[in-house]
């Protein structure tokens, strides 16, 4: 899944570039933690699905994307917020589990389509 | 940074200190955000005085580091509760027994050591979840499966030390713990101990013989906290070849009973051999029907005359059994032919519907009808998900969630006469109490993951309300005190009631079982240091305070 915002921002920029590399790593890494931890809930609402998308789009009601992943809005404060707080169902996440890296990784990956 | 009780802080800082120089400082959790993700979400104490918390968290990654954990806590009297991956939402989650405990995280301890895919068994260590062994298989293609519960993310050992159950073959997992076969212990003294054929040294069978020679001990380290399980094997099965599901309906009211009694002659003959599901036609528990509904009140007695007419205007049956097969479809063809044969010898006037038959591998087509009206849901085809979150999370059924549950799991014997009975003695209850039952208690049956009880499943509702919460916590043990007066025992509950439910439900001669149970505690754990208050088991300091049989004396 490449992220092409990043990609165009930094072409013919060297030092921008490493730190690019480090950005799909992390998103590369962010992806697997979602798929990991978060996907049983927040996937395309399949009806095997935990529910979390269902939530959403009831709460939501097509205002904002119900599938995490295709959300632009969402800080990466409030991505770690809700996975280390837990809400309604949604239990908390430890460091055992998601790690601080990890969740750095997964907040790269779900603010990834942000506009700057 | 909070303290555990009866620790100095001279005491626990030199123990932090001792515990980062075993796991590690990165993974000696005290900072109030590290610890606070221990708590218990769905506690119905959450935010109130009596909320179980944790002091700090330890992660170790090895039976040895958990053996020098144990050393330090028993130096120290550092009260430590193990958890294997915290997520037994609605019996306590990853928060202690006693309040200012640290736990002991076993998260990190995540391999899959063994796998013997000729005789179907693994060993494995507590942090494995089911959905991971699941993806195990497949990623090393491994012709093997195991039973799944739903939720995926729990842990095998943790499932099977909470005595959890599941959903498919009877004898692969659906009772968890019944397929352990041999466990690696970390006793509360530090000492490490395998049972079983574990105990020998060159031992070539830990995972193909449970009992070993001498006591059978195993039983003890569930429910329980006399040592930390590091390792524990478990016999699973090959690869699903097929699945079939057929109902059986039946006209009256009055034919639960041979409904059920035939179900207990062919699944204890292990004819049908999937778990059986029992239902109404037309008291179903979500029925749309308004005419129906309007029969169903959330309480009271049924006028069953007015709801056999409806059965009779709609050319349905009373009730039905759905009886799962989990084997090759010509094996489950002679299997629920001959379930048939049975039921038509035993009930005049019952009929019978085959919903579906499948092979496996499932076709992509197959895999998207799944957790659809008319189809399997994965669990019971042994296959990973969250899918049981999606009836408490936020729906346009559910436009208002609440935050989680407490469950209230009384064992009913699985005769329809109790069945009768239990619905009667908890409609009355739930009205006593004013508990809103959404649907009418005579239109449950409990859930036969056991092959001879039956588990009748009710959650409470646990919100952010405190007083709301309150009331909760006060039907709950409500309930379990009229369960216990009608001879019905909680299967398992949550940690921050079992010392309650211990006290209601295990009585007999002036409490001898958990005297008896206090007796192995000051034994393996005479500083009373691993999992206090775990299923009422108390160490000898606390027990005047904490266990009520003491107290009464």
């Amino acid at each position: 899944m490449a992220p092409t915002r990043i990609v165009l921002f930094v072409l013919g920029l060297g030092v921008v570039g490493a730190a690019s590399a480090q950005d799909d790593a992390d998103i590369a890494t962010g992806e697997q933690v979602y798929d990991t931890w978060c996907v049983h809930c927040h996937d395309d609402n399949r009806p095997w699905s935990g529910g979390g998308t269902q939530a959403l789009q009831v709460k939501y009601d097509g205002e904002l994307p119900a599938d995490l992943r295709e959300r632009t809005d969402m800080s990466a404060e409030l991505i770690t917020a809700y996975v280390r707080d837990g809400l309604y169902r949604m239990p908390p996440f430890r460091l055992t589990e998601i790690s601080e890296e990890d969740m750095r990784a997964l907040a790269a990956y779900l603010t990834r389509n942000n506009p700057e | 940074m909070a303290i555990p009780p009866g620790v100095s802080e001279s005491d626990f800082n030199q123990a932090l200190q001792e515990f980062e120089n075993i796991v590690g400082s990165e993974w000696v959790f005290t900072s109030p955000e590290a610890v606070a993700l221990y708590r218990d979400t769905y506690s119905p104490f959450y935010d109130d005085e009596g909320e179980r918390l944790t002091s700090a968290a330890i992660a170790p990654d090895s039976s040895e580091q958990v053996q020098a954990i144990m050393r330090v806590c028993n130096r120290y009297r550092i009260p430590i509760y193990p958890i294997s991956t915290g997520k037994n939402l609605g019996y306590g989650s990853a928060a202690p027994a006693y309040s200012g405990s640290m736990v002991l995280d076993l998260k990190r301890m995540d391999r899959i050591l063994e796998v013997d895919t000729r005789n179907h068994t693994v060993l494995v260590e507590p942090g494995v979840t089911f959905f991971q062994i699941y993806q195990y298989f497949r990623d090393n293609n491994l012709e093997l499966d195991l039973d799944i519960p739903d939720p995926a993310w729990g842990s095998l050992i943790g499932h099977a030390l909470d005595r959890g159950v599941a959903h498919t073959y009877t004898d692969f997992g659906r009772d968890r713990f019944s397929t352990g076969c041999g466990m690696e212990v970390v006793l509360a003294n530090g000492d490490l101990v395998r049972t079983g054929t574990g105990a020998l040294e060159t031992s070539t069978m830990w995972q193909h013989y449970r009992y070993g020679v001498g006591p059978y001990v195993d039983g003890i380290f569930s429910q329980s906290n006399f040592g930390v399980v590091t390792k524990m094997g478990f016999w699973i099965r090959p690869r699903h070849r097929g699945f079939r599901t057929g109902y059986v309906h039946v006209p009256n009211y009055e034919d639960l009973e041979a409904l059920i009694d035939v179900e207990c002659e062919l699944s204890n003959s292990g004819i049908n051999n999937g778990m059986t599901f029992f239902g109404s036609d037309v008291m179903s528990p979500f029925a749309q029907d308004p005419e129906i509904r309007a029969q169903l009140p959330s309480s009271g007695p049924l006028d069953l005359a007015a709801i056999d007419r409806l059965r009779q205007e709609r050319n349905t049956g009373f009730w039905w059994a759905k009886l799962d097969f989990n084997a090759p479809l010509k094996v489950s063809a002679a299997q629920w032919e001959h379930c048939q044969d049975v039921y038509s010898a035993a009930i005049p006037g019952c009929w019978f519907e085959e919903e579906i038959a499948l092979e496996f591998p499932l076709s992509e087509e197959e895999k998207a009808r799944l957790n659809t009206p008319g189809n399997p849901e994965m669990v019971h085809l042994g296959m990973p998900s969250l899918a049981r979150f999606r009836g408490g999370n936020r729906s346009p059924r559910n436009p208002d969630p609440d935050w989680g549950h407490l469950w209230f799991a009384p064992l009913i014997p699985k005769r329809a006469e109790d069945i009768f009975r239990a619905q009667r003695v908890f409609d009355q209850a739930y009205r006593e109490r004013g508990i809103d039952a959404g649907v009418t208690y005579f239109a449950r049956i409990p859930m036969f993951w056991h092959s001879r009880v039956g588990v009748f499943l009710a959650s409470l509702s646990v919100g952010r309300d405190i007083e709301a919460n309150r009331k909760s916590r006060e039907d709950f043990l409500y309930l379990v005190q009229v369960a216990a007066d009608n001879g019905w025992q909680e299967y398992r509950t949550p940690s921050f009631f079992q010392t309650e439910v211990m006290d209601m439900t295990c009585g007999f001669n002036d409490h001898a079982l958990m005297r008896f149970y206090e007796t192995l505690k000051d034994a393996v754990d005479p500083n009373g240091i691993l999992s206090a208050g775990r299923y009422g088991i108390w160490p000898e300091h606390l027990r005047e305070e904490k266990a009520p049989w003491h107290r009464r004396g």
